[in-house]
């Protein structure tokens, strides 16, 4: 029975590891083309609103039937969801202003020490959830490492 | 520092505590809902922002040529790219997923090298070597997602 779990979790975690590289490599796309497009003097807050404002039709255009069917309750996830779009704001707008100041090759990597950051919120928020053993943190860090020396590197 | 890469570091961390917030978020709440509440806020409080430092003529100042693409970024960062990851960060834990997307530049340096010819050199040979060690350290240890 206990095998059986253990298998579905495998399963489970593999899956979101396949979503997960599928939006890495979306996300990389992105940086590459916000960067062409500030280096072409494209203002970049007005790249980045102008990207949600897209983002925002083409995610209430894939999940509009279900709002119109009386949605999912959001509760007591709002005051997390708020907080998360504004954080995003911010690192949106900023990243595309950095990527106006330097080279994509070398913001690119900055951004790459997102992990790291993670696991300090993961310890403040997600205790009791997510567990963070010395592996995980040696793996992350060599992950950061990589990246650092790949952008020092170009 | 320079301004830019103080901007990046001010990117990493809001990326980096958003996506603990996001999987907080979705114990009670599923990924389709998360992402377009939090698609909505990022455009406010982005238009706000543009509106407020370069006024509302900013946004008549794009060719469409750049619409285009930017629209083609919108689908890619939140459909393909945020809607995927908040379905990854709840199956796999941002313990798990954080890293993987963290190792977005090796992939940058793979598709100039594909696409655009480049050779790299031993450093960042020596440097994709450490990312793809350090993934499968973290793929290899999945007993830390308990909820």
């Amino acid at each position: 029975m206990s095998a059986m779990a253990g298998s579905a979790d495998a399963r489970r975690v593999t899956i979101g590891l396949v979503f997960t590289v599928l939006a890495m490599l979306s996300f990389v796309t992105v940086g590459l083309l916000a960067n062409h497009l500030v280096d072409r003097g494209n203002l970049p807050v007005v790249v980045a609103s102008y990207e949600a404002l897209f983002g925002l039709a083409f995610t209430l255009g894939i999940r509009a039937r279900r709002l119109r069917s009386g949605g999912s309750p959001v509760g007591s996830g709002l005051g997390w969801m708020l907080g998360a779009g504004v954080l995003f704001a911010m690192a949106t707008g900023s990243f595309y202003t950095a990527l106006a100041r330097v080279d994509y090759s070398v913001a690119a990597p900055i951004v790459g020490a997102v992990p790291l950051v993670s696991y300090v919120f993961v310890l403040l928020l997600l205790r009791g959830y997510e567990r963070l053993t010395p592996r995980v943190v040696f793996g992350a860090m060599l992950v950061v490492a990589g990246v650092g020396i790949i952008g020092a590197a170009n | 520092m320079s301004l830019g890469i103080l901007l990046a570091m001010v990117a990493a961390l809001g990326w980096g505590a958003g996506d603990v917030l996001v999987r907080r978020a979705m114990f009670t709440v599923p990924p389709e809902l998360v992402v377009v509440f939090v698609v909505g806020m990022v455009a406010t409080v982005l238009g706000i922002v543009t509106i407020s430092t370069e006024g509302l003529a900013a946004f008549g100042g794009v060719e469409v040529a750049s619409l285009g693409i930017i629209a083609v970024m919108g689908a890619l960062a939140w459909v393909t790219g945020n809607l995927f990851y908040f379905h990854g960060l709840r199956r796999a834990g941002v313990t798990l997923a954080a890293p993987i997307l963290g190792a977005g530049p090796l992939f940058a340096i793979a598709l100039a090298v594909v696409f655009a010819g480049e050779r790299p050199n031993l450093l960042t040979v020596g440097g994709a070597f450490a990312v793809v060690i350090g993934v499968a350290v973290i793929l290899t240890d999945r007993n830390r997602v308990l909820r």
